[in-house]
């Protein structure tokens, strides 16, 4: 792991924090050792401060994104407006966090974003061509989030809850009921065709006369 | 435009016109005055002209003159209006509507004007009656008037015209300052501006310019201060949690930490955050800051979004995001940590939450009993909304808050 951090003494308790959980961390003060680091080595995840001394974290994310490495990156910064958070998402970064943060905070966006190995991070589902974070409401098709309205995403959940098993239409309606709005007739109908459009026709198998499973 | 306001345009052209038409009207009158007059001596030199050519006409003609009276336009519409009397010195007069002069040269009678002139055997009277002599004037007159309103109009045109050119440089200048973001400070342009009103332009642009450097002073400051407190707290609080936090300081850390980030918010509402133009998209802010807080615990947020991915507005995402996150909070912090957020079409967000309070506590630094909030959260939701131009409404109706915010 790659902690990007100019403030020594908060810089020393992330370190120690992260170390004692048990990952191993290497600690770039400024923009240029960790372009540095980032060239050399492959690690499972990046703690990215934004306010260098030499520059932006936001350029180093940029960069790295744009040389193709993929390595899951985590925004810790004094940075709290939307608009910084939304251009750091936009750059590349899989999550941001707004300092002061709890450590504990901090070790469950490690587990949810930082790859395990080779594998998908702890939080993560793999079904075929996707990744699935169900705590998070988050999904993605070959690497890129797909964004899921709040009723299809209901709908996508309540079939990982039942992966394997047929759902009844009746079923699925069910999930739709939080939404005070009334269900028309076809409207599972018309929401698993919008899923399909979005994870991959393969995704859901309609098994006719009795319902769908997800494959 | 309030109702007090008024054209200078209109004022100009109104008072232009005025003056103008005043002037007109009495050239006009002058020129009726002097029409009637230099008419009234043309007829009565018609008159005189006609009595001496018949006079001479009669009596170099041998034979008797017969008393009669003749009409001077014969056949024609004014036949009866004009008549010539011929007569006898002595002989019964023809009837005639006037009444027989006692002596030579000009008289009235009758509502006619009538020369009488004595040759040597013969008394000729000319007369033409006064309407028609008023119905010539009037025709004259009204020929004039016809001629002259043609000018009139088009003169109201071009003063009209003139002016609205003259002052098309100050209309631009005010529809440009109108069409301004509310966040637009840069100087106005005096390109086309009169030498009058240039003062005016560069006034303006010097307090423009001043309120800029305050507002960019005060956002600096808060940025800063925002920058510049959080680190500081962010290691600090690493350390204690780090050591097991055992006198139990973190609580406290995160008050201290809540009240100077509601503190800062503040002020960037009041130095006037919600003036930017945005675009924000309104769905991405929503499901950050329901990420944000469903990660607190004992939380429930359940998000409809209307089925929409997106939803694009022209509100500045900082103000939008700040003013939200206080709804949101305020909803969790005055009921049991469950909140309903409902998008629906028209761009209005409702949130729902289960509480024992009675009222918003809205005023600055004030709450409920138990809320765990600083007592800021509605105050910068309203300085943003006001800024915003958005439209917050609050309810409580039995044993659930509802707050609906129309952003449109």
């Amino acid at each position: 792991m790659l902690l990007v951090e100019d403030t020594t003494d908060l810089a020393a308790s992330l370190l120690a924090h992260l170390r004692a959980q048990g990952h191993a961390v290497d600690l770039a003060p400024d923009a240029e050792t960790a372009r540095a680091a980032l060239a050399v080595s492959d690690y499972a995840c990046v703690i990215l401060d934004l306010g260098l001394p030499d520059g932006s974290g936001l350029d180093v994310l940029r960069e790295r994104r744009a040389a193709g490495d993929s390595t899951p990156v985590i925004i810790a910064t004094a940075r709290d407006q939307i608009a910084d958070r939304i251009a750091g998402l936009d750059a590349g970064a899989d999550d941001y966090v707004v300092k002061p943060f709890d450590l504990r905070e901090l070790s469950a966006r490690i587990r949810a974003n930082a790859r395990r190995g080779q594998g998908l991070p702890e939080t993560r589902l793999a079904i075929g061509a996707l990744e699935v974070d169900r705590a998070a409401a988050r999904v993605w098709r070959e690497g890129g989030e797909v964004r899921l309205t709040s009723r299809e995403w209901a709908l996508f959940d309540t079939m990982l809850g039942a992966r394997g098993r047929v759902l009844t239409k009746a079923a699925l309606e069910e999930a739709l009921y939080a939404f005070d709005t009334p269900i028309e007739g076809n409207a599972i109908e018309v929401y698993v065709s919008r899923l399909r459009q979005k994870l991959g026709a393969e995704v859901i198998e309609t098994r006719r006369g009795l319902g769908y499973v997800l494959s | 435009m309030t109702e007090h306001s008024w054209s200078i345009r209109w004022r100009l052209a109104r008072a232009t016109l005025a003056v103008v038409g005043l002037g007109w009207l009495g050239t006009i009158l002058l020129t009726l005055w002097l029409l009637d007059y230099e008419m009234n001596e043309s007829l009565d030199q018609e008159m005189a002209l006609v009595a001496r050519t018949t006079l001479l006409g009669i009596e170099s003609t041998p034979g008797p003159v017969v008393p009669r009276i003749v009409g001077m336009s014969p056949g024609q519409d004014e036949e009866d209006e004009r008549l010539v009397r011929l007569s006898l010195p002595g002989a019964i007069l023809p009837p005639a509507p006037w009444p027989q002069p006692a002596e030579d040269g000009f008289s009235e009678a009758n509502g006619w004007r009538i020369l009488r002139a004595t040759g040597d055997q013969t008394v000729i009277e000319v007369a033409q009656s006064r309407a028609w002599r008023r119905e010539e004037m009037f025709e004259a007159a009204s020929a004039l008037i016809v001629l002259v309103l043609p000018m009139i109009l088009l003169l109201a045109w071009g003063i009209t015209r003139g002016l609205t050119r003259t002052l098309a440089p100050i209309a631009a200048l005010a529809d440009a300052i109108g069409a301004r973001r509310p966040d637009d400070l840069s100087p106005v342009t005096g390109t086309g501006i009169p030498r009058e009103l240039q003062p005016l332009t560069k006034g303006l642009n010097l307090y423009l310019g001043r309120i800029d450097d305050l507002r960019q002073a005060e956002r600096r400051f808060v940025a800063n201060a925002a920058h510049e407190l959080r680190t500081p707290i962010a290691t600090i609080r690493a350390r204690l949690d780090l050591e097991g936090d055992p006198a139990g300081a973190v609580p406290m850390l995160d008050d201290l930490s809540r009240r100077v980030e509601r503190l800062l918010q503040l002020a960037r509402s009041e130095a006037g955050l919600g003036l930017g133009g945005g675009p924000v998209d309104l769905l991405r802010v929503l499901r950050l800051l329901v990420a944000d807080a469903s990660r607190r615990e004992g939380v429930t947020i359940h998000f409809d979004d209307g089925d929409m991915e997106n939803l694009i507005l022209p509100f500045d995402p900082d103000a939008v995001a700040i003013l939200l996150r206080n709804l949101i909070d305020n909803a969790v912090d005055h009921g049991d940590g469950r909140v309903r957020l409902t998008l629906t079409p028209g761009a209005r967000l409702t949130i729902e939450n289960p509480t024992t309070e009675s009222t918003f506590a809205e005023a600055p630094f004030s709450k409920g009993p138990q809320s765990g909030g600083v007592g800021l959260g509605l105050s910068i939701v309203a300085a943003l909304a006001a800024t915003m131009g958005i439209g917050v409404e609050k309810h409580i109706e039995g044993d659930r808050a509802r707050v609906v915010v129309a952003f449109r």
